[in-house]
């Protein structure tokens, strides 16, 4: 019968195994561990295979776009069966060039979770064994889910919100 | 699957056969369109109707549609009050359609209405040959006002509307 | 412009008797009443097509036998819910293998124009984009009773179709 276990304590065994090299923050109640890229890959390993954490499911892997300014992030959910608690892994990652290590050996279903990801919003996934597009048509151009990508229809036709002659007010 | 060991001969083949009698002479739940027209509830969402008197020109339906199916046309007039003094200017409405190819049927225009000129009616019965005509117009749309139902009556306990008690 | 299905029975755009107008009405009462549905039912307004198969709207009894086992042996393609661009290839690949006549009803906003989501960047907006449509039923979901309306419609623009002018056109649709 498992334990779960409380933020402070997850977060004293990562800080413990990993030092400075992630970050445990309790976020209303839930476990968020912002890791750096090179530990990504052994962090999510210790997760699954130390015998009281137990994450041995994974819910999804995706990508967050913070702006020009923030880059990209990963986001992977791991949850215990055994133990039912959650843990939430992230992985700051720059703008320009983003990679990150693929965790698709260690938990299969991140498979097409990284492909979606990586179709969507560019970030390269090294190791990754068979990265095709998933939900994408093959000759689509872009990464749609990035902050800066238009939806082309939105261009093209025009606002019937606006009487003739009168500007468009521009909230934005 | 049991077998009938007693009853005799054809026992199942009678039973099935009695079974298939009953269906037969049931009554079927069938409703006969387009003989039968379904009844629907008053609040259905089958076509959006336009009451154009109502209509003030404001543009609030069209600004929050998320669709941007509505299309509005409209000119300002200016009028000379007969007893002298300021000139009065209205908005008239030259072209109100609505693209039911694009509507998701979601009714935030009727909602954003301010004046009470967009109402639900439960028409659904206006497919097309061709998608340009499924663009309906002011006039069409002014049609479709007469099917409009009066709303549901409201549940036990709930509170009068403002207009009611004034 | 769609491929032209595969020819299908004696009556092709050289056959004259089909000029003849009892010839012609025997024609197409026969190909209005005994429709093989191929249902492409696709997100949501497949639920509304399935309804529309069950008891209470029967769409039996206008003639539509309810789900051909395939395209091969079907001669009318429902195309409920939106269609993907991904999605796409599959359904011109479908349509073309259809037998000659072939008709189709797009139902629901998001097959006839793309819908909600006619600005997504994954969305074929509209399926005549693909293949031409003879019927278009406006709603999201439309009502069981919008299709048998659809179904209708079709029919009565096979009743006073020319069996000729279509397997000479090539398409199906009057665009």
């Amino acid at each position: 019968m498992g334990r779960p276990l409380s933020a402070e304590e997850v977060g004293s065994r990562l800080r413990a195994r990993f030092g400075d090299d992630v970050e445990v923050a309790d976020t209303f109640g839930q476990v968020a561990a912002t890791v750096t890229v090179d530990r990504y890959h052994d962090l999510v390993r210790f997760l699954r295979d130390e015998p009281e954490l137990a994450c041995d499911f994974c819910d999804f892997t995706g990508g967050v776009d913070l702006g020009p300014d923030g880059g990209f992030e990963v986001v992977t959910q791991l949850t215990s069966t055994e133990h039912h608690h959650d843990v939430r892994v992230k992985v700051r990652l720059p703008s320009t060039e983003p990679a990150c290590p693929t965790i698709s050996d260690l938990f299969p279903t991140c498979d097409w979770h990284e492909r979606e990801t990586m179709e969507m919003f560019g970030i390269r996934f090294e190791g990754h064994p068979h990265p095709v597009k998933l939900l994408l048509a093959e000759p689509f151009e872009g990464f749609p889910l990035r902050k800066d990508f238009p939806l082309m229809s939105r261009e093209v036709k025009p606002w019937p919100g606006v009487p003739e002659g009168e500007e468009v007010e521009d909230d934005e | 699957m049991e077998t009938q060991l007693h009853g005799g001969f054809g026992q199942g083949l009678v039973k099935g056969l009695s079974v298939t009698l009953r269906t037969m002479l049931h009554r079927s739940v069938t409703v006969q369109y387009p003989h039968v027209r379904p009844d629907l509830p008053a609040r259905s969402r089958g076509v959006i109707a336009l009451k154009q008197e109502n209509c003030t020109v404001c543009y609030k339906c069209s600004r929050e549609c998320p669709d941007w199916c509505i299309y509005i046309d409209a000119h300002k007039e200016t009028h000379e009050p007969a007893g002298g003094g300021r000139a009065r200017s209205a908005k008239i409405l030259d072209r109100f359609a609505i693209d039911y190819a694009l509507c998701m049927y979601c009714g935030i225009c009727v909602e954003a209405c301010p004046f009470d000129a967009l109402f639900w009616s439960r028409e659904f019965d206006y497919a097309e040959y061709d998608i340009h005509e499924l663009t309906h117009e002011k006039e069409r749309l002014e049609e479709w006002t007469y099917t409009v139902l009066p709303p549901p009556p409201l549940e036990v306990g709930a509170e009068a509307p403002e207009e009611a008690s004034a | 412009m769609a491929q032209r299905g595969l020819d299908v029975g004696v009556i092709t755009e050289k056959t004259p008797i089909a000029k003849i107008k009892p010839v012609r009405f025997l024609l197409n009462w026969g190909r209005r009443y005994s429709l093989w549905v191929f249902n492409f039912g696709l997100a949501c307004c497949s639920i509304e097509f399935i309804a529309a198969s069950t008891a209470k709207n029967d769409f039996i009894r206008l003639g539509v036998i309810p789900f051909a086992h395939g395209p091969r042996q079907a001669d009318l393609l429902v195309v409920a819910g939106t269609l993907t661009d991904k999605m796409a290839p599959v359904i011109k690949r479908l349509y073309d293998q259809m037998p000659d006549p072939k008709y189709v009803i797009s139902f629901g906003s998001c097959s006839n124009c793309g819908g909600p989501y006619w600005d997504s960047y994954s969305v074929t907006k509209g399926v005549d984009q693909i293949i031409p449509v003879d019927v278009f039923v406006p709603g999201c979901p439309p009502r069981p009773e919008a299709l048998l309306h659809g179904i209708i419609r079709l029919q009565e623009k096979i009743r006073d179709e020319d069996i000729q002018e279509k397997f000479r056109s090539g398409t199906t649709a009057v665009s």
